[in-house]
């Protein structure tokens, strides 16, 4: 099976049609599928059918290509921060730059307004966020200058991990008790 | 006491001559001592900025030492990110080396907690903040594959530490050198077994960075006797005002040493609550050379001016590898301007590496080299 | 100055394996806290059915069949928690069976002259043999008829403890006049190799190396070219 990501073809004319001009192909094509040829050929299109016509005939407008995505975003500069004190109106928080790993980590103050907030109950000391700047250019909106704040979700502690921890650390201490 | 200032000396020193260099990068401490015929201890660590390599490790090499070989003893003091950041390239390379650490942190408590934030075997939040745990967890690997291969290693090369322990003695040309643990006490080591169970994460908690503790009462100071010149080296540790922790319970020790310290590693880099008058009193002699690193965080940068002139008023001389301003990074001009208006204030932080030298024979000819951005204040 | 501009780029994840389309719903995400109420606020869904799911974000596409995941983003400024996300979903779904999954690169470059641009097909397809057999079959009499790239593919074996291979994909793109598409598919086959990890354990691992590698390759690739 192919793990490239399936892309809309730019080449091809007429991309729908396209799809149909290879059902002879499904049988033979299903269980041989192991290439992991990255280019956007016929082994896509029969997966594409298959998933549109063998089990869900009535929607094959919704085939599972990849549409380019709308609009698209410039990044300048990207910092990973964590905050690490919380005030009323602000928060500090130090950044490592990504974008220029060579950069020294900064300390930096922020109003608590920069956060969206939907995401204000993750503003923890600790918390991880993403800081992006560039440009944004979406349609009907034109090109924005923008400085986003995206705080890393994780799902929580899970018992599992723990678990692992908690024997992992009970075994190396009696190992080196 | 004749006190010089110079740069740096990049060769051996003599064989019965002694040095304490103290390295700083803004965030970070590591002090490289030579115990005399070039023998030598390494007491936490940190790394190079732009290499990222350790800097004990670097600066002996290029003064023409073999860490593998003239390494004796390196020394984590705590586990706190800035103590300890390349700790294993050093356990690692100094292979003959013993390894001396507060003795909590091989326990079951603060094991679980490493292998919750350290990647054993799947990490999921990796920055710089958790990196003592990361870094600690690649000690205990390194150590537990030595373990392994070596039955004896255990018991010949690894030395927990708790205050009181002669953990280096030799005599060299008629000169005797100690070190000795003052710290931790029996009660901060309960303390950290407490504080490790308690920063366990509890299930379904959000995943962040490990919390930063906010006591440093389990670190390990170290007493140093050069033949007749003493140093106290005050790591992190703190007063507590409780009998049993902190600098109180050192100077209460019936079995510490009772010489006076002619240089003194300020602790806690030179924050209040780090001081105690009684240590500047009994245990440090009335002109001491006194050298400090700093933490520099925003408005929570230690030291502070009252710190200094406080610290100024106990020395005959100050030394600090801090990095006040640092140089501001060049980045794309929209992106500095959004940064501006963005960000309220900020700081830069780590930038050069600060370093001082102390290199001495006895206490009549101590000299003081520094380095960039290390001054004398 | 270069001879060459990143227009766009596009990373996704892909998984393929045995999955439930069904479940995927922005609502899903949301509940665990995976998304925030501000990528629902503006989520479009194509679909959500048992043998196919859409949707996007503003950030994000989701698209999911029985046999494949795939998660992509074309903002540079979210491949950390488009990793995140991917890695959540299936901390959660941890027994979903996956079998392969692909770690992918999509860029487009403008080229900065015409000349420049052929110079990149003729270097990496060179075109006598082409003229020659062309002519010969299709008794072409002169070289107005132009042969071009459409596209080229090449693949190597990794180099790392993982088992798979790494697969680039260079031809012309249809973003702008000479411009080039250049793709990387980091393609792992889970459970041959001797690490035994999960999927999530190897993209935490090797996503952001994985996004630099594809970078550094169309780079070193361009530069090579057009030096």
């Amino acid at each position: 099976m192919n793990t490239a990501q399936n892309l809309y073809s730019p080449y091809s004319t007429s991309p729908i049609p396209d799809l149909y001009e290879v059902p002879e192909r499904i049988e033979s094509e299903q269980n041989s599928d192991s290439s992991t040829r990255l280019i956007v050929n016929k082994e896509n299109i029969t997966e594409a059918i298959q998933a549109t016509t063998k089990h869900i005939p009535k929607i094959n407008v919704a085939l599972p290509f990849s549409k380019p995505l709308p609009g698209k975003f410039q990044l300048l500069q990207l910092w990973e921060g964590r905050i690490t004190q919380i005030n009323n109106e602000d928060f500090s928080a130090i950044i490592v730059d990504k974008t220029h790993p060579e950069f020294n980590d900064e300390l930096v103050t922020i109003d608590i307004e920069e956060i969206t907030p939907a995401e204000l109950s993750l503003l923890q000391i600790g918390a991880v966020f993403y800081w992006s700047i560039g440009y944004a250019d979406y349609p009907g909106r034109g090109r924005s200058r923008e400085s986003k704040i995206r705080f890393r979700r994780l799902p929580g502690w899970t018992k599992k991990e723990l678990n692992r921890a908690i024997e992992s650390g009970k075994k190396l201490a009696a190992y080196f008790d | 006491m004749q006190l010089t200032s110079t740069d740096i000396e990049y060769c051996i020193p003599l064989q019965n001559e002694f040095e304490i260099s103290l390295f700083g990068p803004g965030v970070g401490e590591c002090i490289v001592a030579h115990l005399g015929d070039n023998k030598w201890i390494i007491v936490d660590s940190c790394c190079k900025p732009k290499s990222k390599e350790p800097i004990a490790l670097e600066y002996l090499n290029q003064i023409g030492v073999n860490p593998s070989e003239s390494v004796v003893l390196f020394i984590v003091t705590h586990w706190h990110s800035d103590h300890i950041r390349g700790a294993s390239k050093i356990v690692k390379e100094c292979t003959s080396a013993r390894f001396g650490y507060p003795s909590a942190l091989l326990k079951e408590e603060f094991l679980k907690l490493v292998s919750a934030y350290s990647g054993i075997p799947n990490n999921r939040i990796i920055d710089k903040e958790n990196s003592g745990t990361i870094e600690f967890a690649k000690i205990v690997n390194i150590l537990f594959d030595r373990c392994e291969s070596n039955p004896k290693y255990k018991i010949n090369q690894l030395v927990p530490i708790q205050s009181d322990r002669v953990l280096y003695s030799s005599n060299v040309t008629n000169a005797n050198v100690s070190i000795r643990s003052l710290s931790p006490s029996d009660k901060s080591y309960h303390n950290s077994i407490l504080e490790f169970a308690s920063l366990l994460p509890k299930q379904n908690e959000m995943i962040k960075v490990i919390p930063s503790p906010t006591k440093n009462n389990n670190s390990v100071v170290l007493w140093i006797d050069f033949n007749i010149t003493q140093a106290l080296l005050g790591s992190d540790l703190e007063e507590t005002n409780d009998p049993l922790t902190g600098w109180t319970t050192i100077i209460n020790s019936p079995v510490r040493p009772h010489g006076k310290a002619s240089i003194f590693k300020i602790p806690h880099h030179g924050s209040e609550n780090g001081h105690s008058h009684d240590v500047w009193g009994k245990m440090v002699n009335s002109s001491p050379v006194s050298i400090l690193t700093s933490k520099i965080g925003g408005q929570n940068s230690i030291p502070k001016i009252p710190d200094i002139e406080r610290i100024k008023k106990y020395s005959s001389e100050i030394y600090c590898t801090k990095v006040p301003i640092a140089a501001k990074p060049k980045r794309d001009h929209t992106v500095e301007k959004m940064f501006k208006v963005i960000a309220k204030n900020r700081t830069i932080i780590g930038d050069k590496i600060g370093h001082i030298q102390i290199r001495f024979s006895d206490m009549s000819n101590i000299k003081v080299n520094y380095q960039y951005p290390a001054e004398k204040l | 100055m270069s001879k060459y501009k990143k227009m766009t780029e596009e990373a996704s994840i892909v998984l393929v394996g045995s999955f439930n389309p069904a479940i995927f719903h922005p609502e899903w995400l949301l509940r665990h806290d995976l998304i925030s109420e501000d990528d629902i606020d503006i989520n479009k869904i194509d679909i959500v059915h048992p043998d196919l799911s859409k949707f996007y974000f503003d950030w994000l596409a989701i698209e999911v069949i029985p046999s494949k995941f795939t998660a992509r983003t074309n903002d540079p400024s979210k491949y950390s928690p488009l990793r995140d996300l991917v890695v959540s979903i299936f901390n959660i779904l941890e027994h979903t069976p996956i079998n392969q999954l692909g770690l992918n690169l999509i860029m487009n470059f403008s080229i900065s002259s015409e000349d420049d641009w052929h110079r990149i097909g003729d270097t990496l397809a060179p075109k006598e043999i082409w003229n020659a057999s062309l002519q010969n079959i299709l008794s072409l009499t002169s070289l107005n008829h132009r042969v071009g790239l459409k596209s080229l593919s090449i693949t190597t074996k990794r180099n790392d403890d993982y088992d798979g291979d790494i697969n680039i994909s260079i031809g012309p793109s249809a973003v702008e006049k000479f411009s080039v598409n250049y793709s990387v598919n980091n393609h792992i086959e889970l459970k041959k190799d001797k690490l035994d990890l999960s999927s999530t354990e190897v993209i935490s691992n090797l996503w952001d190396k994985s996004v630099k590698m594809a970078q550094n390759l169309a780079d070193t690739t361009l530069t090579e070219i057009l030096q």
